[in-house]
């Protein structure tokens, strides 16, 4: 039976008077995890405990079954972490550095070399990794840091605000080699406050509140409902009408409706009354709720 | 003579052929575009020329060509403009050891406004941080940094508001605080400008954008318009359902579609007439058989706009 | 039938199944790395210039007394050489000590903190301790090599012009080596120790450097001030003295002439020792201390 990636019982932590942790109890597995939380919520704090910089002021906490807080060097030879802001030297250039980063896990001189190389290939740096890391773009660093975190080929990778500061075309490709990590056998730790990031990369999502878990779960568990939605480009009234009168629950907001049954099927059903009035369909589909919902605690009822 | 959506009817703030070059690299090239009340969006890549605009806009640069005029005047002239406009910067421009309300305040006197001390306390409020407004800055998180820098930007009640990636380190309760408090500000006539990389906050707060690209204008207007202005790019649709070779096969011989793909999450169909394909589906479904569970439009978000933007050059 | 055949080799991501040093590993590496940080390596050249100059400096004059020591025994055999011997070159490699470990330092220290690569090492099999006892380590390595390397030359060259023989010499001599690693030891931790002391809270290189040097020698005059003072106890504010207790420990150990402010005042010389002993230990606990706050 493998150990949950990341597991907390009982979990708690405070600074002085202030608690930023308390009660707080967690087993998640191996996978892509999300972790969002509203600013104070206790999600850095969670970070620091599970890399061992702090020690918990109570409970337990566990990373691939290991307790940080009893044997630190044990659990950081598994993981790999790339924080918020930058963590890169900037004297050094990008193949130097990497390679050092190798090192630091133990891999060999030169095979760290190799790994370093095959590394920063893959995330993008090509003739570039021979200058210093302080003439790197965002983008640049960025990948240069994602690299730093994976060199070493550890089980599970926490990522921090990754695509803070990136453009819309960095953004895409950090997402992208995010989601590819998944495939390479790697368990993936996502804090960001960019919850479309979230929803693109990860399959569960934690949620913390006031230093304690408000949900833990797949994300498509948290996000599916059996509400459909449809945008209509005209004759909405006629459609809502006709719905309505098969027996179905119909909202309209604009040339949007909201419609739920439990008596038919709900896809079925808008199928048909759009062939028959024949009214143009601009999209439809389940309604998902977005994290952005349930974070904002607007969360729609399932019907 | 038909006006450029890059243009607005009544402006406040207007930038009229500008160029700016440092030695051989020309950074913006022959920009002309006009804001006026409402939200905006300035968009580009990094390095593309929004930052420099950003800053002949608020007068810290001047243009090497055009000119940049606030309210009919060029800032950097007339010192008087910069009480009208209030600048978000990106970057962390704050004093760590002042509180938050010493910091506002300051910034309110630096403005000039008769009451600094009531001005703050509002632009407190209005940005959320009265509770934590009397502890040093330094001591503030990333979103509070944040909302300090807007509450001092606001503080000189400006008409103009600019702001550099706004929502930055923000959570996502802030973040709606946030855009709330833009749109409110844009209902009382407030001209804002926010240029952001997060396309997808972009779209909720605003319709319009200015998209820079190569230091040229790319693009500008409505942003569903500008979707229909690409004719040349077919629209991308996405559909699910429970009989997916048989629908595309449907699909294929009907002349609006051009390309039908199957993949394992559907199929993906490249029309250009997204109407009428949305008009013939549902028969086509009833027709054989199948229940369609999602039929949405791929590439009219912000962020496929703007990929197909950067990627034409 | 075709037999040519082709292949394609996948360019992606491979797992590591090679070998892994864990924890010496990584701090064997910390080591090394300290160690090129130091001396400008596998960093821009102006890097270099600073570190290599006063290794030079450490080493050359090696050169010339060993040479001078030759000449004046080829004229005269017998006559000693007025050029001094191990504790005037310890003595001269002290500034050049205090002169190296003042950038040195910061440059182990400050960039990895202000620049965020402590989250790199947080990820790594090792602890906070590891890291300031790797970086200790490295500064020590590098100031005992150009400490030690012109005094072996030096303990050689004289072995060789020695009456009893080169053999004989060198067995004969070996106390003096002993003199110079404990005057070596003294330099290094009385003038390492405060330097990595303000390296770990200041926050830019150049400016924790002058601070240091500014102590340094403040120090020196502080006690010298105290030394005046006439009221009981006054004499204790010359053991404030950072910059000359390993100077007293050299004069100790080579038996020479003392003349600094703590002999001055009336202190035995281990009392210096005793000295550099706290601040070393003292240094060792805050820097423990604070790095394990982050790392």
């Amino acid at each position: 039976m493998t150990a949950p990636a990341i597991s907390a019982q009982n979990l708690g932590h405070a600074y002085g008077d202030v608690i930023a942790l308390h009660h707080l109890d967690l087993e998640v597995p191996n996978g892509r995890i999300g972790l969002v939380g509203a600013n104070g919520a206790g999600k850095t704090t969670f970070i620091k405990i599970l890399l061992g910089i702090l020690h918990p002021t109570v409970g337990k906490v566990g990373v691939l079954g290991s307790d940080p807080a009893e044997d630190v060097v044990a659990v950081r030879n598994r993981i790999g972490y790339m924080p918020e802001g930058s963590c890169l030297p900037l004297a050094q250039s990008a193949a130097d550095f990497v390679s050092y980063a190798a090192e630091l896990a133990g891999i060999p001189a030169h095979e760290a070399r190799q790994r370093a190389s095959d590394i920063l290939t893959m995330v993008g740096l090509h003739e570039e990794r021979f200058r210093y890391l302080g003439d790197f773009s965002t983008g640049m660093k960025q990948r240069a840091m994602l690299a730093q975190a994976i060199v070493h080929d550890p089980e599970i990778v926490f990522l921090d605000e990754p695509t803070a500061g990136l453009d819309p075309a960095g953004r895409e490709e950090m997402l992208d080699l995010i989601s590819r990590l998944g495939g390479f056998g790697i368990n993936v730790l996502v804090s960001s406050h960019v919850l479309p990031d979230i929803e693109r990369t990860c399959d569960w999502v934690v949620m913390l509140d006031g230093g304690q878990v408000l949900r833990s779960g797949p994300l498509s568990g948290l996000t599916e409902t059996n509400i459909v939605e449809l945008e209509v480009i005209d004759q909405v009234d006629t459609v809502a009408a006709e719905l309505a009168r098969l027996g179905a629950t119909v909202e309209t907001r604009g040339n949007v409706i909201i419609l739920s049954t439990d008596q038919f099927d709900p896809f079925i059903m808008a199928r048909d009354v759009l062939a028959a009035t024949g009214a143009p369909l601009r999209r439809m589909g389940a309604r998902s709720t977005t994290l952005e919902d349930i974070f904002l605690g607007e969360a729609p009822t399932n019907g | 003579m038909t006006s450029s959506p890059a243009l607005v009817a009544d402006p406040t703030v207007e930038v009229a052929a500008v160029s700016k070059w440092f030695g051989q690299k020309v950074a913006v090239s022959d920009v002309t575009c006009s804001f006026g009340q409402g939200l905006t969006g300035l968009l580009g890549p990094n390095g593309a020329g929004k930052t420099t605009l950003l800053r002949m806009l608020t007068g810290l640069t001047l243009p090497s060509q055009g000119k940049v005029l606030v309210k009919g005047q060029q800032p950097r002239a007339n010192v008087e403009r910069y009480k009208e406009i209030g600048f978000v910067p990106e970057e962390s421009a704050l004093y760590n050891t002042l509180t938050g309300r010493d910091y506002i305040t300051y910034a309110a006197r630096l403005s000039g406004v008769t009451n600094p001390g009531q001005a703050a306390s509002q632009a407190l409020e209005e940005v959320g941080l009265t509770a934590d407004a009397d502890r040093a800055v330094g001591g503030f998180s990333k979103g509070m940094r944040q909302r300090t820098k807007v509450a001092a930007a606001l503080v000189h009640d400006p008409e103009i508001l600019i702001l550099d990636e706004p929502l930055n380190g923000t959570d996502p309760v802030q973040r709606a605080h946030l855009i709330s408090l833009f749109r409110a500000l844009t209902e009382r006539g407030n001209t804002i400008i926010v240029s952001s990389h997060v396309l997808q906050e972009v779209e909720r707060m605003t319709d319009r954008v200015i998209a820079i690209v190569d230091g040229k204008l790319a693009a500008a207007g409505d942003i569903a318009a500008i979707r229909r202005a690409m004719s040349d790019i077919p629209y991308r649709v996405v559909i699910e359902c429970d009989k997916t070779r048989q629908l595309g096969a449907a699909l294929l011989s009907h002349t609006g579609v051009d390309s039908v793909t199957i993949d394992d999450r559907g199929l993906h169909i490249e029309t250009s007439d997204l109407a009428g394909l949305g008009s013939i589906i549902a028969g086509l479904a009833i027709e054989h058989d199948v229940r369609l569970s999602r039929f949405a439009p791929e590439d009219e978000s912000l962020e496929s706009v703007f990929r197909y933007l950067v990627g034409r050059r | 039938m075709d037999d040519r055949t082709g292949a394609v080799f996948d360019l992606g991501y491979k797992p590591y199944d090679g070998e892994r040093l864990g924890r010496s590993g990584a701090i064997r590496a910390i080591v090394k790395d300290g160690v090129r940080r130091v001396m400008g390596l596998r960093r821009k050249a102006r890097k270099k210039v600073y570190p290599w100059g006063l290794v030079v400096f450490a080493v050359l004059p090696a050169t010339v007394f060993i040479g001078l020591a030759f000449t004046l025994n080829a004229f005269s055999p017998e006559a000693e050489s007025p050029f001094g011997g191990h504790a005037e070159y310890m003595g001269l490699t002290g500034a050049i000590v205090l002169l190296f470990v003042a950038l040195a330092a910061p440059e182990l220290l400050i960039p990895d903190r202000e620049e965020g690569v402590l989250a790199v090492y947080s990820s790594r099999p090792l602890t906070a301790g590891d890291y300031v006892l790797a970086r200790a380590g490295a500064l020590f390595a590098v100031v005992a090599s150009f400490v030690l390397l012109p005094n072996l030359m030096m303990y050689i060259g004289f072995a060789a012009l020695d009456d009893r023989g080169l053999g004989a010499a060198l067995l004969g001599n070996l106390g003096d080596l002993a003199r110079v690693l404990a005057a070596m030891t003294a330099y290094i931790v009385g003038y390492g120790a405060p330097a990595m002391l303000i390296a770990t809270y200041a926050k830019r290189t150049g400016p924790a450097a002058g601070t240091y040097l500014a102590v340094m020698f403040g120090s020196a005059a502080f006690a010298e001030a105290f030394q005046r003072i006439d009221f009981v106890g006054a004499r204790f504010g010359t053991m404030l003295s950072l910059l000359q207790h390993p100077e007293v420990v050299r004069s100790w150990v080579f038996d020479k002439q003392q003349n600094a402010a703590p002999i001055a005042a009336g202190f035995e010389p281990w009392a210096s020792a005793v000295a550099i002993a706290v601040l070393g230990l003292v240094t060792g606990y805050l820097m423990f201390r604070r790095y394990r706050r982050e790392l």
